[in-house]
C-alpha cells in the first residue's frame, strides 16, 4: 500500500475510536474578536489607525489624492534620492505619463530568459511601485494581489517598495475582508499581506531592517 | 544533524554551567515574554481577554483534527485542481527521498531553504548535502546556526542562545572580506548581501507551511524577512513541507489562528509578510514558480493522532510561546534537549517522532508549573500530556502503553519498591510495624544512596507516627479537658 493510503488508514482508525469528540463548529464562535465596534467606527478613525499602525511599523505613509499622487511619488523619490522606478503600464498612466517627471520609467524586463530577468531585478532595479488591493485596518496591513502586470517580485526584490491603496479599499480586519473577498474559493496564484518593510530581530532581539525584502517601504494613502 | 534526547542529563548539566548560555537566554526569554503580554493587553474581545482567544483557536483546531483524514483528501484535490502536486511521506526517509527526486529531476543543485522546523524534523540539509545538493539557510537566525554548523535552539528565533560579540566573530572568520563587527545592522546587511545573490541563483526554494486551507488547496507562510517569499517566488521550483497536523478546513480558519500565532510567537498584531500561495506561475504571469510541490508528512504523527488525549498535541501552532515561559527552558536553553522540537512542547511532541524509549528523560524534566499551559494559544494541557507520558513510560502492554517505546522508562527496583509498598499499605499490622521501626530508626535515612540528598536535605520519618499520635490524643480526649477552640 502506499504511504498516502497507510496514513489515511491509521487516522481513519483513530478517528473511529474516537467518534465524539466534544466540540462542533458553533464552538468556534466564542472568543471571537469584536467586529462591531470596529465596523461602527468612522472612517476617518479607520484611516488614522491604519496609518498609525503603518507607521508604528517604520513605513512611510504619504496620504494624498488623485491630483497630487504623481506629485508625491515624485518628491517622494527625490528625497530618496532615487531616478528610477520600476512599475506596470497601469501605474504609468496613473502617475500622468511621466512626461515632466524626473524620473525614468522602467518596464518590467519582458525580453530575455528567467535568469536575465532576474539579474535585471536583483541588480538594476532600486525601486518598484505597485498598487494594493485592499488596507486591513487592525493590523496595518496592505493585501497585495500580484498579477501578470504587478509580478511578484515587484514588491519584493527591489530594495524600495511603493504602494499605492485607496481609503475606500479598507477593510476594518481580515475576516471581515476574506468574507468579502471576491475570489470566492478559486484563489489568485498568491497573496500577501505587508505590514512594513522587511526587517528581523534574530541577532540578540535587536531590530533592524532590510532583511532580504524591501528595507523602505512608502504607501501613498489616496483619498 | 542527529538528535540525541539520550544524553539531556549531561547536556543540561553542562548548559547549566554556562554563564553565557544562560545569560543569553534569560535576556531573550524576558523579552519574548514582555512582547507576548503586550501584545494581548490591547485585544479586545466579546469576552474581553487571552482566554476566549486562545478558546477559540482551540475549537478552530479541534474541530480540523476532528476531520483530519477528510480534510486531508480535500487539501490534495484542491491543490492538484490548482496545479500544485501532493505527496506523501510516513517517515523522514521518505520525505528525504521524494524531495530529492524531485530536485533531481530539474537537475537542481543549489536550494535554498526558508525557516521551516519540519525539514530540521527530517534531517533536510544533511541528507541533500550529501547528495550534492547545496542547501542554504536563508531565514537569519537559522542561516548564523548552519554557519556555525549548529541547530536552531529555539523554534522561533533559532540563533537566540548567541549574542551579538559571538556572531560577529563568526562571520569574520566564515565570511569573506568580513571584518568584525557587533554593530546588528551590519551584520544583518552582511547577511543580506550573501543570501542576495543565493536567492538569484537558486535551482529550489524549500519551505514550511503555518496553514494549508483545505478548502481552497492554499499554502500559508508567516514570516517577517522575506526570504520565504524569495524561496516561494524566485527559482523555478518551490517545495513546500509540512506535518499533517498544519492542514485547516477554511479560510475563515485562518485569521484568529494568525493572530494568536503572531502575538503568542513574538508580540505582533500581524508579521511584515503573510504569504497565500495557491498555484505555480499561471500563463502570462510573470514570475513565480514553475512547479509548486507540497510534501505531506505524517511520522509519528498519526499515533498522536490515535488517542484521544494524546491527539491534543496536534493542536499546537508552534508559537514558542510555552517555551518562552518554561522555568526548564530558560535555563537548560533548546539545544540540551537533543530533539528538533525544544521545551514543554518538544518533551510532549518528540516522543511520538522519535519513540518514548529514546526520549523518555523529557517528559520527566518539568516541574510541573503549569506556565506552558497558560500561554497556550490553543490551549494544549501540557502538563496533563507530560503526566500521560511518564505514565506511558512506565507501563507497556497496558491499556496506557500506546506511544512506541512505552514501558521503556520502568526501572525493576522502583516497581518492587511500589509494589511492596501498595501490599502493605494492605496489611494495617505490617503497616504500622514498618512505619514504627522507620520512626525508630529515623536518625539512619540520611545515610540512605540516593540523587535527591545532592541538591536537597533528605527528609526524616517524624518521632512518633501519626497513628500512634491519633492514638494518644483519643486517649487524652476520653478524660475531660477545656475545648479546644475551632477557629
Amino acid at each position: 500500500m502506499s504511504a498516502r493510503e497507510n496514513i489515511l488508514n491509521r487516522l481513519r482508525n483513530g478517528s473511529a475510536s474516537h467518534p465524539a469528540m466534544h466540540r462542533n463548529a458553533a464552538h468556534d464562535a466564542c472568543g471571537q474578536i469584536s467586529h462591531a465596534s470596529n465596523v461602527s467606527i468612522t472612517t476617518d478613525r479607520m484611516r488614522q489607525q491604519f496609518i498609525e499602525l503603518l507607521r508604528a511599523n517604520h513605513a512611510q505613509v504619504m496620504e494624498t489624492d488623485d491630483l497630487g499622487l504623481a506629485e508625491s511619488v515624485v518628491t517622494c523619490l527625490q528625497e530618496l534620492g532615487i531616478t528610477q522606478l520600476m512599475g506596470s503600464e497601469e501605474v504609468r498612466f496613473l502617475l500622468g505619463e511621466q512626461g515632466e517627471m524626473p524620473i525614468q520609467w522602467q518596464p518590467w524586463p519582458t525580453k530575455g530568459n528567467d535568469a536575465e530577468k532576474k539579474e535585471t531585478l536583483f541588480s538594476r532595479t532600486p525601486a518598484a511601485i505597485t498598487t494594493a488591493t485592499a488596507g486591513i485596518v487592525e493590523t496595518g496591513s496592505l493585501v497585495l494581489i500580484p498579477s501578470a502586470t504587478e509580478p511578484r517580485s515587484l514588491s519584493l526584490i527591489p530594495p524600495t517598495h511603493l504602494v499605492i491603496i485607496r481609503e475606500r479599499d479598507l477593510y476594518p480586519d481580515l475576516e471581515n475582508y476574506i468574507a468579502h473577498s471576491p475570489w470566492g474559493l478559486s484563489m489568485p496564484t498568491n497573496i500577501v499581506l505587508v505590514s512594513g518593510p522587511s526587517k528581523t530581530a534574530d541577532i540578540q532581539q535587536t531590530l533592524a531592517y532590510g532583511a532580504h525584502g524591501p528595507s523602505k517601504l512608502v504607501v501613498f494613502l489616496v483619498s | 544533524m542527529k538528535q540525541q534526547p539520550e544524553a539531556f542529563h549531561p547536556n543540561s548539566t553542562a548548559a547549566l554551567a554556562d554563564p553565557v548560555l544562560r545569560s543569553n537566554f534569560r535576556g531573550a526569554m524576558e523579552f519574548l515574554r514582555n512582547k507576548r503580554r503586550t501584545a494581548f493587553a490591547g485585544v479586545n474581545t466579546e469576552e474581553g481577554d487571552f482566554a476566549a482567544l486562545s478558546r477559540r483557536g482551540e475549537a478552530i483546531k479541534q474541530r480540523c483534527l476532528q476531520q483530519l483524514p477528510e480534510l486531508l483528501e480535500q487539501l490534495e484535490q484542491n491543490c492538484t485542481r490548482n496545479g500544485i502536486q501532493v505527496h506523501w511521506a510516513e517517515t523522514s526517509q521518505q520525505a528525504n527521498e521524494i524531495i530529492e527526486s524531485l530536485i533531481r529531476a530539474r537537475n537542481g543543485r543549489k536550494a535554498v531553504k526558508g525557516k521551516s522546523m519540519v525539514t530540521e524534523e527530517i534531517g533536510l540539509n544533511e541528507y541533500l548535502g550529501d547528495r550534492g545538493v547545496d542547501c542554504i539557510e536563508s531565514d537569519m537566525g537559522e542561516f548564523i546556526v548552519q554557519l556555525a554548523g549548529e541547530t536552531p535552539s529555539h523554534i522561533i528565533m533559532p540563533a537566540i542562545h548567541k549574542d551579538a560579540g559571538q556572531i560577529a566573530s563568526l562571520f569574520e572568520n566564515n565570511l569573506e572580506d568580513t571584518p568584525y563587527t557587533e554593530d546588528v545592522d551590519q551584520l544583518i546587511g552582511i547577511g543580506r548581501q550573501q543570501l542576495r545573490e543565493r536567492f538569484q541563483h537558486a535551482d529550489v526554494g524549500i519551505t514550511g507551511v503555518n496553514f494549508a486551507v483545505a478548502e481552497t488547496g492554499t499554502l500559508c507562510l508567516v514570516e517577517n524577512e522575506g526570504n520565504g517569499r524569495m524561496c516561494t517566488t524566485v527559482p523555478p521550483l518551490h517545495i513546500a513541507v509540512t506535518g499533517i497536523e498544519k492542514v485547516v478546513a477554511q479560510l475563515s480558519d485562518v485569521p484568529p489562528l494568525l493572530s494568536l500565532l503572531t502575538r503568542s510567537a513574538t508580540g505582533q498584531k500581524i508579521t511584515t509578510y503573510f504569504n497565500m500561495i495557491s498555484s505555480p506561475r499561471k500563463p502570462g504571469e510573470q514570475d513565480g514558480p514553475e512547479e509548486v510541490h507540497l510534501v505531506l508528512l505524517d511520522n509519528g504523527r498519526s499515533q498522536a493522532f490515535a488517542d484521544e488525549e494524546l491527539r491534543k498535541t496536534l493542536q499546537c501552532i508552534r508559537c514558542g510561546a510555552c517555551m518562552n515561559h518554561c522555568p526548564v527552558y530558560t535555563r537548560i536553553g533548546g539545544h540540551a534537549y537533543g530533539t528538533t522540537y525544544p521545551g514543554p512542547i518538544g518533551k510532549i511532541v518528540s516522543p511520538h517522532l522519535l519513540g518514548l524509549d529514546a526520549t523518555k528523560d523529557l517528559p520527566t524534566a518539568s516541574s510541573l508549573c503549569g506556565a506552558c499551559e497558560e500561554v497556550c494559544p490553543v490551549r494544549i494541557p501540557i502538563p496533563k500530556l507530560l503526566q500521560r507520558l511518564r505514565v506511558e513510560s512506565n507501563h507497556a502492554g497496558t491499556a496506557e502503553g500506546i506511544v512506541r517505546g512505552a514501558g521503556s522508562g520502568r526501572k525493576p527496583l522502583e516497581a518492587l519498591v511500589w509494589k511492596a509498598w501498595a501490599w502493605a499499605c494492605r496489611h494495617p499490622a505490617i503497616y504500622h510495624r514498618g512505619a514504627s521501626l522507620a520512626a525508630h530508626g529515623r536518625k539512619l535515612f540520611r545515610f540512605l544512596p540516593s540523587r535527591w540528598k545532592t541538591q536537597r536535605t533528605m527528609p526524616q520519618p517524624a518521632q512518633i507516627t501519626l497513628h500512634a499520635a491519633l492514638k494518644n490524643r483519643q486517649r487524652r480526649s476520653a478524660t475531660p479537658c477545656p475545648q479546644e477552640k475551632i477557629s
